[in-house]
């Protein structure tokens, strides 16, 4: 059986609806009982140890951490801290979603927490403001993609781990590119308003008291995304401790804002539990499928025949741009970052690619695939909330492609937007 | 099959109340780690080792509950075109598929659990053989998987038939559970 045979049978797999983790053991068994030298017991042997590694821990922490930060009013909070700031401006409640996206995913490693606690606010306050179904959905979806961006991210942990980066280096990395795509986003907003393309009521600017006030009630929560990047900047405590602290501290919060009760605090580790269940089942069938490309010598292979087609950096970058971006729309990240990290991160080092800018340049690419048809995830959510046609969907998010596509740009080809943080501060 | 469900839902419980205490006692001991390093100047050398071991068990825990309330991460798009006695026949090929993985994970992980019980973890207080460690957490999961996975074929196979299959077969957590409008990912 040939490598390329046992990552077709994975998609096959993947796509007739067996769960993801057992397509990887399927096919690696499968591989090695069609002939190759090894015991299948090897498989077994290497799922358990897949999952020993610290800087993974981080990610059940900082799920934990936004399902904490997420359940309670938290999220209302930073709501109406964005709704004082942005509100006013031609769009109105289109840059409140997105600034709130923005200190949210400063928080939260999971775009569950998200969804769940401030996506819900944010819909029903465009609703309720006579925003267009669609314009609101689309924008949601599209400011969801910041999450996994700015740090704490889950993604991003799990592509440290799988491609064996510094975490705290991607971590930093992620805040330029997170705050700038929504930037993006937020012209985007106000010229589809400016142009009347979307007709929306716009607010007038609330008094500098109740602004302040707003500021006053979400400062704690604003300290969070403060707090990690001095904590990642200093070194004075890896991500994984970062994690459990910024957990501390929004406990503390939720017992202080008398938003989180025992009950909810039980609720919160239970939806935890429940994530990292899910989740590190994938990671589990890492370990084995890394360690089957590794004795194949696939990586090696796969480099010698890049080099050949093209020694060009540029190039390169842009093939694997194509490729994730039609690999998004059709697939769940998590799925494409366990076959591709292993295989294009050697690839990219090659050609003398920084991994931390290849880290941040195959995430965007997944996020934007998300967003895409036929089978763009945040999509599907959106639609199952509002009930839109997919059709209607595609249609109302098409305005974001064109920005999104620069910001890929931008990102692909200026790795200094990626690189320039963790090089200031990364040792 | 009634007391089954009973049973399996009851196992559920606990293994989601246990994964989420684990969560809670991970969170705790790292604090508690950073607090003795900064303030007492005196690192728990343990930590790293154990929280792992809570971190595979939180996954064991999680992923055979994922199992019973079928939420394992799975790409369901192709199903949606298809008429629903192709539906079942498509989940009992899935279920066959699933019980192949799980049959031949209890098969040989006793095996890798011996081979990896001949070195051991080196800083926890009372020390941990690597079989126990690393793999026996998975193989307790995978047999609970295996039982959930049968309870599954069953229905499928009814429902088949053209037998009668009661509406809450599918396994939930209950008094757990709490409501989200949204589902999203990571």
């Amino acid at each position: 059986m040939n490598f390329t045979w046992l990552i077709v049978f994975i998609f096959v797999a993947v796509f007739l609806e067996v769960p993801v983790a057992f397509s990887f053991i399927a096919g690696t068994v499968l591989y090695l009982l069609l002939g190759q030298n090894f015991p299948i017991t090897v498989v077994a042997g290497r799922l358990g140890p897949a999952l020993d590694s610290f800087p993974l821990l981080a990610l059940p922490l900082f799920i934990f951490a936004g399902n904490l930060l997420g359940g309670s009013g938290i999220a209302r909070r930073i709501f109406n801290f964005a709704n004082s700031s942005v509100g006013h401006i031609p769009g109105g409640l289109g840059h409140v979603n997105v600034l709130s996206s923005i200190v949210f995913a400063g928080m939260s490693g999971v775009a569950m927490a998200d969804a769940a606690g401030l996506g819900k606010i944010e819909m029903e306050e465009m609703q309720r403001h006579g925003y267009p179904v669609p314009f609101s959905a689309a924008i949601t979806a599209a400011s969801a993609t910041i999450g996994p961006i700015i740090p704490p991210s889950g993604q991003m942990v799990i592509i440290a781990v799988l491609a064996n980066i510094a975490l705290d280096k991607l971590f930093l990395a992620g805040f330029i590119p997170g705050v700038m795509l929504g930037g993006f986003l937020m012209v985007t907003i106000y010229f589809m308003v400016r142009s009347g393309k979307v007709k929306v009521d716009i607010m007038e600017k609330e008094p500098f008291s109740v602004r302040f006030s707003n500021f006053l009630k979400a400062a704690p929560a604003l300290a969070v995304p403060f707090f990690l990047i001095v904590g990642l900047v200093t070194g004075v405590a890896t991500p994984t401790e970062l994690g459990a602290l910024t957990c501390l501290f929004a406990i503390i919060l939720g017992f202080v804002y008398k938003d989180l009760t025992w009950r909810s605090f039980l609720d919160c580790a239970i939806e935890s539990a429940k994530t990292t269940g899910a989740l590190g089942m994938l990671l589990l069938v890492a370990g084995p499928f890394t360690w089957l490309m590794g004795i194949q010598n696939v990586g090696m292979q796969l480099q010698a025949f890049m080099l050949e087609l093209t020694s060009s950096p540029v190039v390169f970058l842009l093939l694997t741009n194509v490729v994730l971006l039609i690999s998004g729309m059709l697939m769940e990240t998590t799925v494409i970052v366990l076959i591709a990290a292993p295989i294009m991160f050697p690839i990219a080092a090659s050609y003398g690619i920084d991994p931390i800018h290849f880290a941040m340049v195959m995430l965007i690419n997944l996020l934007m695939g998300t967003l895409t048809p036929p089978f763009g995830s945040l999509l599907f959510v959106m639609m199952n909330q509002t009930k839109l046609t997919l059709a209607k969907m595609f249609r109302a998010v098409a305005p974001f492609y064109f920005p999104y596509l620069v910001f890929l740009g931008l990102i692909t080809f200026i790795p200094s937007i990626t690189t320039f943080l963790p090089g200031l501060f990364g040792n | 099959m009634r007391l089954l469900k009973k049973l399996l839902e009851g196992i559920m419980r606990i293994e989601i109340l246990l994964g989420a205490i684990l969560v809670m006692v991970m969170v705790f001991t790292m604090v508690l780690e950073v607090i003795m390093r900064y303030i007492f100047n005196n690192s728990i050398i343990w930590v790293q080792e154990f929280v792992i071991f809570t971190f595979i068990w939180i996954v064991m825990l999680g992923g055979s509950a994922a199992s019973m309330t079928q939420t394992h991460v799975t790409i369901t798009t192709f199903s949606q075109f298809l008429s629903d006695r192709k539906k079942t026949m498509l989940q009992l090929l899935v279920s066959f598929i699933i019980i192949g993985v799980l049959v031949y994970l209890v098969l040989n992980l006793p095996a890798s659990i011996a081979i990896q019980n001949k070195t051991s973890t080196s800083s926890m207080p009372i020390n941990i053989a690597k079989g126990h460690y690393y793999s026996t957490p998975l193989l307790v999961a995978v047999i609970l998987m295996l039982v959930t996975e049968f309870y599954y074929v069953y229905y499928e196979l009814r429902m088949l038939a053209g037998k009668t299959v009661p509406g809450d077969y599918v396994l939930e957590l209950r008094h757990f559970q709490r409501k989200r409008d949204l589902e999203g990912q990571l």
